[in-house]
């Protein structure tokens, strides 16, 4: 962060802080006059913010690649419609039924993580994603096979109301990540990914911490899952698909894999894909899939530290040729680094 | 002359390795280098085959420039490498191996074959097993496995880096006799030894290598006999 | 639920695991020797499916040309494959370019063919062994074919200059190069040649079952479970596994029923990921945690 020696409020005062808040503020007042369409697509993309994060957590910050982050996301979902459809109860039992599983889920997947390591585990998960997928295909009595089930009538909400949960749901996901980032708990999912052995040596609990990330990380996919829930009023073992992770993983890497603000830069390939497919008839909807993941494939492979790196790469560059023939001084260094947090 | 190096600097991982080395190897020759750990030999082997790049300095070998040249290209040139190590193939049975050699030439049945022969005359024990799998030979079979393996490749210069590694000194007498035999023939040799002894006992000429320089140079029986090379890399 | 319809399911699961131990055979050296772990597998199979069918059904070529035009097609897309979606060394990034390839893959599939499933609707022979046990005789032919095919690519591997440079490739990968050998281009072709293996497991595919953009998810975690059960790497291996496999499998839908088959044999997949990575029969090197 910078250093200014003034006092505290004063160091949140850097232009890129009061752009951001007065995005916010015009973001709050977004559902007054905006219309149904631009709504829509600002509570999918508010929600997609909040998965993003959720998957920056584990695979940006802990190093644990996360290929299939759909299965906690419908976990979220279908505890909601299950719940309160066929057991009839409310829908907070509902949303606490889905953290539940999902920190079983994470208990799971931190298990596997241990005692596999990279190729092997990806296959676990995808195994583990096919048998989530076939159980809400199969289980016709509970799940409602490939139909889904639905949420009941009572739990409509209007657009605006969903609006302020989703942007509620990100600012907290976002907060949540850029706390736990700064915390002592934060360098240690770091050190897990970095060097997980030296963590080890210097008597950090490195399988504890996995675990730990890995259920911060569903539990906000599963909070998400289950605002998607009352969000569509219906489900369908589609939630679990490959698209949906794809997607998140595609935004977030675009945005900066590892940096806190990436869901935030890559959320605008969402949006475009959202605007896209609104305008072009249903049988183009495909296209939409085949666009973003070659976005991913590229940015993967030529960029992978994304929009982010991009503008840490522009704002270093510009400090270069400001402090150039003068002593070299340490602003651009701490403006690329600033940028990074 | 075969091979010429002039005024080799190399860099690796930001570490100055080399500097502004100058060798040579006359045809017919056996040239040793020696040095401690970590004084730069097998960088500069392993720069004159190509595996990696040189900052500055030319790389001549038979009239041909070859530094920073891919690897895969020296072999036709005749110009082999036995590595640090083995690096055998080690699922490959030992025949496999020896073929792999002459790979450059591999359309020329008679002529591999005829070379695998003679392969199999300097080492008796690899015909013994060749159907064997490279990995469940002892350290100085696997030696002369890899020693065959460059000789399959009709090399006019043989480069050899550390012999002598890890083996038992009868082992170790046993191969210096096979490489000065080999000399014989007309196959060029350069070895890169911290065995100094036996290293410089065999040698036409040698060098030191002491921190990526070249600090002394001269026929093996002088080397044998300076002192300071006999108080530090003899025991002397 | 007699033995006589059992032992006909068995017989029938033998054939259809031999074109499992093929194509997971080609998915285990991509993976295991050549170590691109490649997850558009799946897709490239189902891809194969669809030009089988089309070129079958929609064009009416003769089968000598189908066949070309696949092994051709994949030996293409193997080629393409290595330049731009696996042309990295580290591993996550291949996992994810491959994926979202196969997402791409699918999602064309379906852009151009539709959903709607394809069926060659052939009619086949049947080969009675006994009066109560036939046998189709495409699923013997396929069964025949795919392991003549791979016995071939083993010879292949073992006698010939280009299958010996490869083995010495996977293995060690500089001095190779030491030996003439460039490294990359033989990775390359190794890399295609092991694709038209998917081509013709793909042409059997479509010859047994049914084509849809998906379909080929489905087999790629059939081959994970097959390639994890039988070591990763391992050939011959996979080809006994894939028929083990398909055994299990036809075994749970005839005792238990196939409502219940997909999340069981995943389930047991996963198990068996956590209990026994390196390979079932494999008491070897310690191989899933530096993989």
């Amino acid at each position: 962060m910078d250093y200014k020696n003034s006092s505290k409020w004063k160091k949140y005062l850097t232009p890129r802080n009061i752009i951001i808040f007065i995005v916010y503020i015009l973001l709050c007042l977004m559902p007054l006059g905006a219309n149904r369409r631009v709504l829509n697509i600002a509570i999918l993309s508010l929600m997609y913010i909040g998965l993003g994060a959720s998957w920056n957590m584990l695979s940006g910050m802990a190093g644990i690649f996360s290929i299939a982050h759909a299965i906690f996301f419908g976990l979220g979902a279908y505890s909601v419609s299950i719940i309160t459809s066929r057991l009839g109860w409310h829908a907070v039992v509902g949303i606490l039924v889905g953290l539940v599983l999902n920190i079983l889920a994470a208990l799971l997947v931190g298990y596997i993580g241990s005692k596999l390591s990279g190729l092997y585990f990806t296959m676990a998960v995808i195994g583990l994603s096919q048998t989530v997928y076939a159980v809400a295909l199969q289980w016709f009595h509970v799940t409602g096979g490939s139909m889904g089930i639905s949420v009941p009538k009572e739990y409509l909400m209007t657009k605006q109301q969903l609006f302020y949960i989703a942007l509620a749901l990100a600012t907290a996901c976002m907060l949540f990540c850029a706390y736990i980032r700064s915390s002592r708990i934060g360098s240690n999912f770091v050190a897990l990914k970095e060097n997980p052995n030296l963590a080890m040596a210097l008597g950090s609990n490195v399988y504890g911490y996995r675990i730990l990330a890995t259920m911060f990380s569903t539990c906000m996919a599963s909070l998400c899952g289950s605002f998607y829930a009352f969000y569509m009023m219906a489900n369908n073992p589609e939630v679990f698909s490959g698209t949906i992770s794809i997607k998140i993983i595609m935004l977030v890497i675009v945005g900066g894999i590892g940096s806190t603000w990436a869901p935030v830069a890559g959320i605008f390939m969402v949006i475009l894909d959202e605007l896209i497919r609104g305008v072009m008839p249903s049988r183009f909807a495909p296209f939409s899939v085949v666009v973003y993941a070659l976005v991913l494939i590229v940015m993967a492979l030529l960029r992978p530290d994304g929009v982010i790196g991009i503008i840490n790469q522009f704002k270093g560059w510009i400090q270069e040729k400001r402090s150039a023939g003068g002593e070299g001084r340490a602003v651009a260094v701490s403006a690329g680094k600033e940028g990074g947090r | 002359m075969l091979l010429k190096i002039n005024n080799l600097d190399v860099t690796l991982g930001g570490l100055h390795i080399l500097h502004d080395v100058s060798l040579h190897v006359n045809e017919g020759e056996l040239v040793v280098v020696v040095g401690a750990n970590g004084a730069g030999k097998s960088t500069l082997l392993r720069t004159v085959s190509g595996m990696n790049g040189c900052m500055s300095g030319v790389i001549d070998f038979m009239g041909q420039e070859i530094q920073n040249r891919k690897a895969y290209h020296i072999a036709s040139k005749g110009l082999c490498m036995v590595p640090e190590g083995r690096q055998l193939f080690a699922e490959l049975s030992a025949r496999d191996n020896l073929l792999i050699g002459a790979y450059h030439y591999r359309g020329d049945k008679k002529r591999v074959m005829d070379n695998l022969e003679k392969v199999y005359d300097l080492f008796p024990v690899l015909k013994k097993n060749e159907g064997r799998i490279a990995s469940t030979f002892s350290g100085g079979e696997q030696q002369m496995i890899s020693i065959g393996r460059g000789m399959m490749s009709e090399p006019k210069l043989m480069m050899i880096d550390e012999l002598s590694l890890g083996l038992a000194p009868l082992v170790i007498q046993n191969l210096f006799d096979i490489i000065k035999q080999l000399n014989k023939t007309g196959i060029s040799i350069l070895l890169i030894e911290q065995n100094a002894r036996q290293a410089l006992q065999i040698a036409d000429r040698a060098y030191v290598l002491e921190n990526g320089h070249i600090v002394i140079t001269g026929t093996g029986e002088e080397l044998l006999n300076d002192e300071s090379v006999k108080e530090a890399y003899l025991g002397l | 639920m007699n033995l006589t319809s059992y032992i006909a399911v068995v017989i029938n699961a033998i054939c259809v695991g031999g074109v499992y131990g093929l194509t997971s055979s080609a998915w285990s050296f991509q993976v295991g020797s050549l170590r691109f772990a490649n997850f558009a597998y799946g897709a490239s199979l189902m891809v194969s499916m669809y030009l089988t069918y089309y070129g079958l059904r929609e064009w009416n070529l003769p089968w000598a040309v189908i066949i070309l035009l696949v092994l051709a097609a994949n030996f293409l897309l193997g080629l393409v494959m290595r330049k731009t979606v696996l042309n990295t060394n580290d591993r996550g990034t291949q996992i994810l370019c491959t994926t979202g390839f196969s997402l791409i893959m699918i999602n064309l599939v379906t852009f151009i063919c539709t959903a709607y499933p394809r069926n060659l609707s052939l009619v086949e022979k049947r080969l009675y062994l006994t009066p109560d046990i036939s046998v189709g005789t495409i699923q013997l032919i396929c069964f025949v074919l795919a392991a003549v095919i791979l016995f071939s690519f083993q010879m292949y591997l073992q006698k010939t200059w280009t299958g010996r440079a490869i083995r010495a490739v996977v293995q060690n990968r500089s001095v190779a190069t030491l030996m003439g050998i460039n490294s990359n281009v033989i990775l390359d072709v190794a890399f295609a040649i092991s694709y038209m293996m998917i081509g013709i497991s793909g042409i059997m595919m479509m010859l047994m079952f049914q084509a849809e953009p998906i379909a080929g998810e489905y087999m790629q975690t059939i081959a994970f479970i097959v390639c994890v059960s039988a070591g990763l790497g391992s050939l011959s291996g996979a080809f006994y596994t894939g028929i083990i496999v398909a055994i299990v499998s036809a075994s749970i839908n005839f005792f238990i029923g196939s409502k219940f088959h997909d999340p069981l044999l995943f389930a047991i997949f996963v198990i068996i990921l956590i209990v026994r990575p390196y390979g079932i029969f494999n008491s070897k090197k310690n191989v899933a945690r530096t993989l």
